[in-house]
Order: C-alpha cells, then sequence, then structure tokens
C-alpha cells in the first residue's frame, strides 16, 4: 500500500467514512507504520480541536439589523397613474371639485413661488439651536454640528410622521432617535444604514453609530402630544437635540 | 404545534408573508454568523457579511432550487459573501486590530481559549478554499456531499482539498508550537 493510499484511509477514516474492509486494511496499516501511526494520531487531534471550537453568540441586534434591511428593500407594487388617467379624472368630476382643485393648485404655486423665489431663507433655518419651519406639512431642518451635518426631514402623513435623516460624519457620531414606546409605534423601518458602524432597531430607540453616512428612513404613529427625539452626538463635540412632534 | 420546516418557510414567504423569513433568520442566524465568522475572524465583518448574507436570499428567493436543502443554499452565499469581504478587506490590511480575540477579551484567558485563538490564527493562514472545506466540515459538521453543493465541487474535489487542509492546517499549528500536533505517538 503506498503512502498516498494511506494518507487517504486515515482522513476518511476521521470522516468515518471507512468500510469495515477498508478500516481492517487500516489499523494493518498503522500496526506496521510508525510514521502512519503517528499522523493517524495528530490528525485525530486536530479533528478533535476543530469540533470543540465554540460556536459564538451573534451580536444581540443582528436579527433586528437584517429585518430592518430586509424590509428596507420591500417594494410594493402602485398602480401607475399617467397625468392623461389623472385629467380625465378630474374632468369627470363635478364642477365645484374641478374649480376646488384649481384654486388649491393657485395657492399651492404661490406658497412655492414664495418661499423659494420671494422669500428663500423661510424654507430651513439652521445650526445647533435646531429650529425649524413649517413647510406645508414637511419640516426640515439641518444638522451643522462640529464633526456632522446633514438634514432631517419630517414629513406629516394621514397617520403620523415620516421621518427621513441623512447625515455625513466625519468623526465618530452617534445619532439616537428615541420615543416612548407606550405612545408612540415605530410602523415602519424603509432603511436604517451606517456605514461606519452599527445599528440598532430597538423598541423606544433607534441608534445609529460610526463615521461616515448615516441614513435612516422610518414612519411613527402616535397619540395626542407624542414626540420622538433625535439626537446627535459627536466626539468632536457637536450636539443637536429636537423633539418632532408625531401626533 | 409542529414546527415548518425551512421549505415551508420559503414557501409561504415566496407568496409575500416577509414574517416567514423572519423565522428563517432567527433560525439560522447564529450558524451562519459562526460560519462567517471562522471565515474573516472579525466579528463585526461577520456580522456585516450574515445581514449581507439574508439580504441576498431574501432577494434571490425566487432563484432557490427547493431540490437542495435551504441551509446548503444559505451556506453557499454566506461563504461567497464571506470571500467578497475579505476581498475587500485585503485593501484596508493593517489597519484591522480586531480580531477573535476582542470577542473573548471578557473571558477568562485560558488554555481553551488560547488554544481556539491559535486554531483561529491556524485557519487564516489556509488559503480560502482550504479554510472554507474545513469550516465546513468540522466546524458546521456537514457531509462531503453538502460541502459539494455548498462550494458547487464534486465530493472527489471535497475529500482531496479536505485532506490537504488538514495536513498544512497540522503543519501550521506544530510551526506555531501547539504541542498536541507535535507529539510522537510511536514511543
Amino acid at each position: 500500500m503506498t503512502g498516498e493510499q494511506i494518507h487517504e484511509l486515515i482522513n476518511r477514516d476521521l470522516d468515518g467514512d471507512l468500510s469495515p474492509t477498508e478500516r481492517r486494511t487500516l489499523e494493518q496499516a498503522l500496526r506496521r507504520n510508525a510514521s502512519a501511526r503517528r499522523l493517524h494520531a495528530e490528525l485525530k487531534s486536530l479533528g478533535t480541536a476543530l469540533s470543540s471550537v465554540r460556536q459564538v453568540d451573534p451580536p444581540a441586534n443582528l436579527g433586528n439589523r437584517i429585518r430592518a434591511d430586509v424590509r428596507s428593500r420591500i417594494s410594493v407594487p402602485q398602480p401607475r397613474r399617467t397625468l392623461m388617467d389623472s385629467l380625465r379624472a378630474l374632468f369627470a368630476a363635478p364642477t365645484a371639485v374641478r374649480y376646488g382643485t384649481a384654486f388649491a393648485g393657485g395657492l399651492v404655486c404661490g406658497a412655492l413661488l414664495f418661499m423659494f423665489v420671494i422669500h428663500p431663507s423661510a424654507a430651513i433655518v439652521s445650526g445647533d439651536a435646531a429650529t425649524g419651519t413649517l413647510m406645508t406639512h414637511s419640516e426640515t431642518y439641518t444638522v451643522d454640528v462640529q464633526g456632522a451635518r446633514g438634514i432631517l426631514t419630517a414629513l406629516q402623513t394621514e397617520s403620523g410622521k415620516d421621518l427621513t435623516f441623512r447625515l455625513t460624519c466625519d468623526a465618530a457620531t452617534t445619532t439616537k432617535l428615541t420615543y416612548d414606546p407606550s405612545r408612540v409605534k415605530l410602523e415602519n423601518v424603509r432603511e436604517v444604514q451606517s456605514a461606519g458602524g452599527p445599528v440598532v432597531v430597538n423598541e423606544g430607540v433607534i441608534q445609529l453609530t460610526g463615521t461616515g453616512a448615516q441614513k435612516c428612513t422610518l414612519s411613527f404613529t402616535g397619540v395626542k402630544d407624542s414626540k420622538v427625539n433625535v439626537q446627535v452626538a459627536c466626539v468632536g463635540g457637536g450636539t443637536f437635540n429636537k423633539d418632532i412632534q408625531v401626533h | 404545534m409542529t414546527e415548518q420546516s425551512d421549505e415551508d418557510l420559503v414557501r409561504r414567504c415566496r407568496a409575500g408573508e416577509i414574517k416567514s423569513f423572519d423565522q428563517l433568520v432567527e433560525r439560522h442566524q447564529r450558524t451562519i454568523f459562526n460560519l462567517a465568522l471562522r471565515m474573516v475572524r472579525d466579528s463585526d465583518d461577520a456580522a456585516d457579511v450574515s445581514q449581507s448574507v439574508f439580504v441576498k436570499a431574501y432577494e434571490n428567493l425566487e432563484r432557490f432550487d427547493p431540490q437542495y436543502r435551504f441551509f446548503s443554499w444559505l451556506y453557499r452565499i454566506a461563504v461567497n459573501e464571506s470571500l467578497n469581504a475579505l476581498e475587500q478587506k485585503k485593501r484596508f490590511e493593517g489597519l484591522d486590530g480586531n480580531d477573535l480575540a476582542a470577542e473573548t477579551a471578557d473571558e477568562k484567558d485560558d488554555e481553551t481559549v488560547r488554544e481556539e485563538r491559535r486554531i483561529q490564527d491556524g485557519l487564516m493562514m489556509l488559503n480560502v478554499d482550504q479554510r472554507a472545506v474545513v469550516v465546513l466540515k468540522h466546524i458546521q459538521g456537514l457531509s462531503y456531499r453538502e460541502i459539494g453543493q455548498v462550494l458547487d465541487i464534486p465530493e472527489k474535489t471535497v475529500k482531496s482539498r479536505l485532506f490537504s487542509a488538514r495536513q498544512s492546517l497540522k503543519d501550521i499549528l506544530k510551526k506555531k508550537g501547539v504541542r498536541r500536533y507535535d507529539r510522537r505517538t510511536d514511543s
């Protein structure tokens, strides 16, 4: 029997892959060959050591991270409606609705003209003081603190608020969204990502940590006067703190 | 109530029941994390790999062939994602000081822990093909056939790769001075 054949039998023996005849052949070879015996013992010892390597618990938030990431990729197909479909529906509507729509359209155009052309500074207010101006049903705040800058947008929905957060961090930054789960419900996590560090999504707290890009898009609903607190803290010392009214 | 099989959960998930996928995540995240950990060593990287494994699995669920076992398919994605992570990490090699040691830092630094660390170091010195077969065989407990399915190679190749990997690992551990692989048994 060649050395190569013995080597194969030894390896297959370790994996419990030998027939009784092959096993007897190996045993005979081992009795006659000291270096084969040594190899057999060493590999057996290696197999035992490898099999006894412990299983490690994954990070506690891994399941939540995966679930949030998977949900952020779910696309709900919406029926496509063309401009012509919309116009047809409008012309088919009662007169009062047609005039009402035209009037509302005029108001929206006027407001947009005022905010972006006549008096653009009314749309966004920035800084550590974290003040904002209500823009129709959306609030936008700029975060511009030492070590991090970005935008926080809160959009009023029929049932609550959609929060979108985009931040670029030059220094290690922790962004924490906290809420009282007995008053506020996290309805939807469309996106939670932190390029430079871990993400935690637990009941009552969403936390992104690290340097680089941080972003999240979340939907909340809540009881009257409920709120979500958004806090940004950079290692460099910059802080941002804002309560967003959910209801 | 009997536990639903992976294949049942996959079917439900394909029908749009996202909660069935949550159950699959719950069921397999620990195994996938450990497979990734032994492939890439770093705990944070292993968590990132695990996350992208499940996201890829979800996005490609329609392509899953039910004639294979779900976990084999998941392992296959995990091995590929681990290789991608290692490839990306090559660019930043030298910057990373966080390894399995960090994860066990608060544990008593006894002989078992030290030996596990040496074994992990030894695994990292194997080439990735060899490392994959050793991890799948000895740490995940897969058969030759299952390893072949995961890595998409014939059983014969699994065996020859595994045998040479074990020989290399034994030699590496000997060089690192692990006595149990250097003892004489014929004296």
